[in-house]
């Protein structure tokens, strides 16, 4: 028995000391880690900003009408009373031989003119109880440095004439209060025709196709809107 | 005798064990880069050792793609309504007062802007107003500011210094009735500016003015519906010691986000 004993420790000790001795090596001389991997490929590029939409827009203040001898626009609304802050807007009144109103502007630097450009009408309408329909025309002229605008030869009047879509006109409600409705009313110019910098806006209304609105619409507000470059 | 045998052995074994694990560090030493001696004429190549038993580990796997790049911004916007793109009534209609009602020659020049008394004469009065259009790029989801920009006259009659702002903002989409008669709604928000110094130009009495404006003003970008818009400007009581001159309220600006 005590024979077993003793070869077993003795085998243990064996077993132990090769053990340290393996261990002791490894420390010494055993093998490197291997290199760390190589980075990774860089990310993806974020997206670029593309350039969006951009506007410009003439309140009733910025236009003229060559039939007002006086200034200021010549229809005033107070819709908010009992705040007695009114709101100016020009007369268009039904489809007629009248001037159409006015403004002057300049073509954005940024206006890519390989893109739509639109023009928004935006209209004001009383609450007389009246309904029907209404159309727009727009006269456009640009000009560039030296260019010459007007109706006499060689100058060629206006560059381009777009018109709306017929559109439905419902007044304000409740009837006869001081409320206005508003309507907004796009127009797609030709952007080919846009040559140079100064440029003019002429707004008036024409025959609808059938049922014309009988009363005034208010003018108050034109927005000009628009692709960017940004280059 | 068997017996006394296994013990010498075991007793020399130990003796062995111990003397190794001992002079593991002063007997075994380094004389080169790859040379370890444990005695003068005992010495061997790691160098050797490790091309046998010990070849470096491979190289890791690559790291991954880094994080994809920030996107572009499209940056703020801005438009601004000067004095003759804004009205005001003072008055009982139909009177009115266009162009702007007070005109300042600097000299040269005149610069049109519209009088907005103090808090306790203006309670009375209606606001300043301007209709204008939400850009078409506005981003509906980011803040939405109104800097309010004002001249000070170098009169000294004067009190206080400090003013306040109200602004009042109603926003139609397409057939959307405006007004206060129910159905419509009135205005779509009202906001108040920071309390805001006011100092008169200098020196006294002269055409001088000064420019005053006011902090950023945050309207509610939740609230603008549609493209058509009223602001209307107005003064109210500052918190203490109001400015008892007039402010000329020369210039708004609405500065936003962009989207693109």
């Amino acid at each position: 028995m005590k024979k077993k004993i003793v070869l077993l420790l003795f085998l243990s000790l064996f077993v132990t000391d090769s053990i340290v001795s393996k261990s002791s090596m490894d420390k010494t001389i055993c093998c490197k880690r291997g290199k760390r991997g190589y980075r990774g490929p860089r990310g993806r590029q974020g997206r670029d900003a593309s350039c969006g939409l951009g506007e410009l827009f003439i309140n009733a203040q910025m236009m003229f009408w060559a039939l007002q001898e006086s200034f200021p626009p010549n229809f005033v609304s107070d819709p908010y009373s009992p705040v007695e802050t009114f709101i100016m807007s020009w007369t268009l009144v039904p489809p007629s031989e009248l001037p159409p109103i006015g403004a002057n502007f300049n073509i954005p630097i940024d206006l890519d003119r390989t893109q739509p450009v639109i023009a928004v009408i935006d209209i004001l309408v009383d609450s007389t109880f009246v309904m029907g329909n209404a159309k727009i025309q727009v006269d456009m002229d640009y000009q560039a440095n030296n260019g010459l605008l007007g109706t006499v030869f060689p100058a060629t009047g206006f560059a381009d004439t777009q018109v709306s879509a017929d559109f439905p006109v419902m007044f304000a409600t409740p009837v006869n209060s001081d409320n206005m409705r508003h309507i907004s009313v796009p127009v797609i110019l030709d952007q080919t025709k846009i040559d140079g910098d100064w440029a003019f806006i002429g707004v008036r209304r024409i025959a609808a196709a059938a049922n014309e609105y009988g009363a005034n619409l208010y003018l108050s507000a034109i927005s000009i809107q628009y692709s960017r470059i940004c280059s | 005798m068997k017996k006394k045998v296994s013990l010498v052995l075991y007793s020399l074994l130990c003796l062995g064990s111990i003397t190794f694990t001992e002079s593991e560090g002063p007997i075994v030493e380094r004389r080169s880069k790859d040379s370890w001696c444990s005695s003068e004429s005992s010495c061997f190549d790691t160098s050797q050792f490790a091309k046998i038993c010990c070849k470096r580990g491979k190289r890791g796997k690559r790291g991954k793609r880094g994080p994809r790049g920030v996107d572009g911004t499209c940056g703020p916007g801005e438009l601004f309504i000067n004095a003759q793109m804004m009205s005001w009534t003072p008055g009982e209609f139909p009177v009115r007062i266009f162009p702007p009602n007070r005109s300042l020659s600097l000299p040269g020049p005149f610069i049109y802007t519209w009088t907005l008394f103090d808090s306790v004469t203006s309670a009375s009065l209606p606001p300043v107003g301007a209709v204008f259009k939400i850009p078409v790029d506005l981003d509906r989801t980011k803040p939405v500011m109104v800097v309010v920009h004002f001249l000070v006259d170098s009169f000294v009659d004067v009190t206080g210094d400090q003013a306040k702002i109200q602004v009042v903002m109603d926003y139609q989409p397409n057939n959307g009735v405006l007004g206060s008669t129910p159905a419509a709604t009135g205005f779509a928000e009202t906001q108040v500016s920071a309390d805001f110094t006011v100092t008169p130009a200098v020196p006294p009495v002269t055409n001088n003015v000064r420019q005053v404006q006011t902090a950023e003003i945050a309207l509610d970008p939740s609230l603008i519906d549609g493209e058509w818009a009223f602001i209307g400007i107005s003064r109210i009581a500052p918190a203490a010691n109001e400015f008892t001159g007039t402010l000329l309220l020369s210039t708004i600006s609405f500065q936003y986000n962009r989207i693109c």
